[in-house]
């Protein structure tokens, strides 16, 4: 059923990742997709890896689930490698026949841009998605974007928006599933027919949705309003954000590796 | 008839969110009679009402439907939702045509039956749960909630299910709405072998419309049988977050009282659970007592 899809795909835990302060992780989210770039041969891409295995240990998310994320870009993987292998000319003919010739450049940068994938996937995902509320990343947005209503940008109600939508999605998957279910019970039929059919088929669950969507919409807002709602100006929040020890340490951290990337990228350039 | 043999039913089977809402249970719903089915908020009814029409597939166990297994194919689960009509709780929420004749003809519809035997079902349905020909050509969403309601059940209704199943059918409706509601549901069996089982948290209204009562506890069933028989379960009904009818527990109290004083008191009291029959009881008493001279009241 609906249920099964597991929304935002945030895993509870307790982990120094976990812990992080949400603004502090979408800023090294943004250092970490630098550093990846920042590696260009196979001895940094060595540095990038470890600081991603390292990642994955601490937050205990378990290799399956990174394996799994990584399938939906399988497709584009395959593709770049074949896209260098058989299309990047160089110096060192690996082999060749018919009218391909395959050089040894082709194979280590398809190696390098497939790495890249990987890495990118896999330590934002671990840094980001799997280890980060909605609620604390729509927080942090908020704060990080405030600049912005400085000049106009109704950053709070955005925010506001996108924490209300997050909180709802699960009301309405298990609004849907019911009505379906009431569909069901009078005989609708979702599975078989064509296309046409299927589509149609869906107007006695949609229209339902909207209605009550609307008139829950109605409801919180005057909710809201009764308890005195009034935007973002001058509103003291629950959970106050604040940098611990950690982040700082954490974000040190990825600076050091920053510099490392660089440094292996200029010193040993040499070694592939 | 509709059989459970051993089924059990898990939500969420294989996720973090694993949690068992039926547990091997086995029981029969007889046809032609109502069987009401009552237990605390999270027993498992709703589970069990949507097991008997193969919304849901058990996760072991077999649900029979006249002796054949119910979930054997596709085929047999849809034909199954035409036999078995379920009314869920607050089904209002399910309208959705322009009209209320279209929206109670939706099931008919979907049935493949000819036009005038969906006009004759709609105005059979719509008459019998009392919605009147104006309504009838109104949008559903104009409707007040408890004409949605009626709404809704006839949409049910309109597909003349040999076994009508009613999820909470009075929840949320005011005293005269709930008798007019449930007192015309009980009709529907009348004259036929259909079956009714309504599912609520309203003792009273099981007691007055039930002739078998179901009580769960737990995913599981604590008892089953006729009124008298469930409800002489006093101590388990109790412990598992039910009560009985409060008519039955005011005429306990009286005839203790009475029996405490030496005042004569029928012991079939305790199985008074309308007030109707209590009602009669005691009117007889009173008369009979005023007739040997007008002494003391119990
Ligand atoms: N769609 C669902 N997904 C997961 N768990 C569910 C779902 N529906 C019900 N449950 C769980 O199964 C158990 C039984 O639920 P069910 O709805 O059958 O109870 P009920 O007896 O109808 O309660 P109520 O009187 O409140 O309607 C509950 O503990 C509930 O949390
Ligand atoms: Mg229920």
């Amino acid at each position: 059923m609906l249920k099964d899809i597991t929304l935002g795909q945030y895993f509870p835990g307790n982990s120094v990742i976990h812990k992080l302060d949400p603004r502090i992780k979408i800023i090294l989210t943004i250092f970490y997709i630098v550093i990846v770039f920042s590696a260009k041969s196979l001895a940094s891409f060595g540095v990038v890896a470890i600081l991603t295995l390292a990642l994955i240990f601490v937050s205990k998310i378990s290799f399956v689930t990174i394996l799994k994320s990584l399938k939906p870009i399988l497709f584009i993987m395959i593709f770049t490698a074949v896209m260098n292998i058989f299309w990047t000319s160089g110096e060192n003919v690996l082999f060749s026949f018919w009218k391909i010739t395959v050089y040894s450049e082709g194979v280590r940068f398809a190696i390098l841009m497939v790495l890249r994938l990987v890495l990118l996937i896999s330590g934002t995902f671990v840094i980001l998605t799997y280890t980060t509320s909605p609620v604390a990343l729509t927080d942090a947005i908020e704060r990080l974007t405030k600049p912005l209503s400085k000049i106009g940008v109704p950053t709070h109600e955005f925010a506001m928006m996108m924490s209300i939508a997050l909180r709802f999605i699960p009301t309405l998957i298990e609004e849907t599933d019911k009505i379906m279910c009431a569909q069901k019970a009078r005989g609708a039929d979702f599975e078989t027919g064509g296309l046409i059919h299927r589509a149609k088929a869906l107007v006695p669950i949609l229209i339902p949705l909207f209605i009550s969507s609307f008139r829950r919409a109605d409801e919180l807002a005057a909710a809201m309003e009764c308890r005195l709602y009034h935007g973002g100006d001058g509103r003291t929040r629950l959970k106050v954000l604040k940098l611990e020890a950690r982040d700082y340490i954490v974000s040190l951290i990825f600076i050091a590796i920053l510099a490392a990337v660089i440094l292996v990228n200029t010193q040993f350039e040499a070694l592939i | 008839m509709i059989e459970f043999s051993n089924v059990s039913y898990v939500y969420g089977k294989h996720t973090p969110f694993e949690r068992a809402a039926v547990n091997n249970v086995s029981f029969k719903i007889e046809d032609g009679l109502v069987t009401g089915i009552i237990g605390h908020t999270g027993s498992g009814k709703s589970t069990v009402a949507q097991l008997m029409n193969a919304l849901l597939t058990p996760t072991s166990g077999k649900v029979l439907l006249d002796g054949a297994d119910i979930n054997a194919s596709r085929e047999i689960s849809y034909k199954t939702r035409f036999k078995v009509g379920i009314v869920f709780q607050y089904p209002e929420y399910q309208l959705f045509e322009e009209t209320v004749e279209k929206d109670i003809a939706y099931g008919p519809t979907n049935m493949g039956l000819d036009e005038t035997e969906i006009k004759r079902r709609v105005e059979m349905a719509a008459d019998f749960v009392g919605i009147s020909k104006e309504i009838l050509k109104s949008s559903p969403f104009e409707l007040s909630g408890g004409q949605k309601r009626r709404a809704a059940i006839a949409g049910v209704i309109a597909m003349e299910p040999k076994i009508l199943v009613l999820d909470e059918p009075a929840a949320g409706l005011d005293p005269r709405g709930r008798s007019e509601i449930l007192g015309r549901l009980t009709k529907y069996r009348q004259g036929s072998d259909k079956s009714i089982v309504i599912i609520s948290h309203s003792m009273e209204d099981v007691a007055e419309y039930s002739d078998r009562i179901l009580a769960m506890n737990d995913g599981g069933i604590l008892c089953s049988g006729t009124p008298s028989e469930v409800f002489s379960h006093y101590d388990e009904l109790c412990r598992s977050g039910l009560a009985l009818p409060q008519i039955t527990n005011i005429m306990n109290l009286v005839m203790k009282k009475c029996k405490e004083r030496g005042i004569p008191f029928d012991n079939s009291a305790a199985s008074f659970f309308t007030v109707d029959d209590a009602y009669k009881y005691l009117a007889q008493r009173l008369e009979l007592k005023s007739e040997e001279g007008g002494n003391t009241v119990c």
